[in-house]
């Protein structure tokens, strides 16, 4: 019995550490851990959120974020009614702008809280890869 | 060159023949060598060959083949302890190979559903947790899947000593079986144990 033990411990052992090595292969063609020609679009930082003020007929939120400078094609914008709501994706800009500081209306319906997350996309030949979610910020829309 | 072989072929042959020596008959043929020294002593070790010879029959019946007893377990974990009649032994196998195996593959497809996700997803936070999501089972369906090659190996190593245990046992019932039955033909002629 201990010559058996000490026959498949070690083989059990080793096993063991082999297969706990064992990886998926990162397939996916977006997946820069997988492809050294792919880069993550940068996070979208400095977001604020500004609400239309009252009275006004066609009510708004104007977003401004700073604008990325590398492996950054355009921007998703995303919208929600609570911080830790599920979040939509609302529009889509390019990168483009006169400054450094990224601008963008956002039409509302009704006034009340908003919450918005941006974040950027950067375009490739297998498909478009989108960055990390921006923190999220609020706008308060008046009536 | 196929002259210089045959030759050297040649050469060879009559060198074997020639290291042969003479046949000594005297020792083929000298009764003594066995230790018999009458003629009874030969008919009894004669008798006693063709006793075991029926023994031996009656064991090549009831053994069973190790190497038919691998490949049962090769291909079923367990079977081949079945047909020793070592029955928990064979069961204990045959259910921690299905459940090793049932636990991998469990695992395995809980990986792909999300291996499937992370192949067509586009956002890197996704991208990462998908992977992440995937490679856990992954893990585990392969260490699942290594106690099973670890416990089919360990199946196949004891199925070798359980048949040769079992054979053992076979000849040893063969035997007793034989003696301790109540009518016995000896030299001495027909014996009847009561």
């Amino acid at each position: 019995m201990l010559k058996r033990i000490l026959i498949l411990l070690p083989l059990g052992i080793m096993v063991l550490l082999f297969a706990a090595s064992c990886e998926l292969k990162r397939t996916n063609p977006l997946d820069p851990l997988g492809n050294n020609n792919i880069y993550t679009p940068p996070l979208v930082t400095g977001l604020t959120a500004t609400g239309s003020g009252a009275g006004v007929v066609n009510k708004f939120v104007e977003l401004k974020w700073a604008r990325n400078v590398i492996n950054t094609d355009g921007y998703y914008i995303y919208r929600a009614l609570a911080y830790d709501a599920a979040y939509s994706r609302i529009d889509e800009v390019g990168n483009i702008s006169s400054t450094n500081i990224m601008t963008r209306i956002i039409p509302i319906d009704s006034p009340g809280f908003y919450y918005f997350k941006v974040s950027a996309y950067k375009n490739y030949s297998d498909g478009t890869l989108e960055g990390s979610l921006s923190d999220w910020t609020i706008a308060y829309v008046a009536n | 060159m196929i002259k210089t072989i045959l030759f050297a072929l040649l050469l060879l042959i009559c060198t074997g023949l020639q290291a042969q020596g003479g046949f000594d008959i005297d020792a083929f043929t000298n009764p003594q060598k066995y230790g018999w020294t009458t003629w009874e002593d030969r008919m009894n070790y004669r008798f006693d060959l063709m006793e075991r010879q029926k023994l031996l029959q009656i064991y090549e019946l009831e053994a069973q083949s190790v190497t038919g007893n691998v490949l049962k377990s090769a291909v079923f974990p367990g079977w081949g302890q079945f047909s020793t009649k070592y029955y928990t032994k064979g069961q204990v196998l045959m259910a921690l190979e299905i459940g090793f195996l049932g636990a991998s593959y469990l695992f395995y497809d809980k990986s792909q559903s999300f291996y499937r996700r992370y192949q067509n997803a586009t956002q890197i936070d996704e991208i990462n947790q998908y992977y992440h999501d995937a490679q856990v089972p992954y893990q585990y369906s392969m260490v699942f899947l290594t106690f099973a090659t670890v416990v089919w190996v360990y199946n196949i190593f004891d199925v070798v000593q359980t048949t040769e245990r079992y054979n053992a046992e076979v000849w040893q019932n063969t035997l007793k079986s034989y003696y301790s039955s109540p009518v016995q033909v000896t030299p001495e002629g027909i014996q009847v144990n009561f």
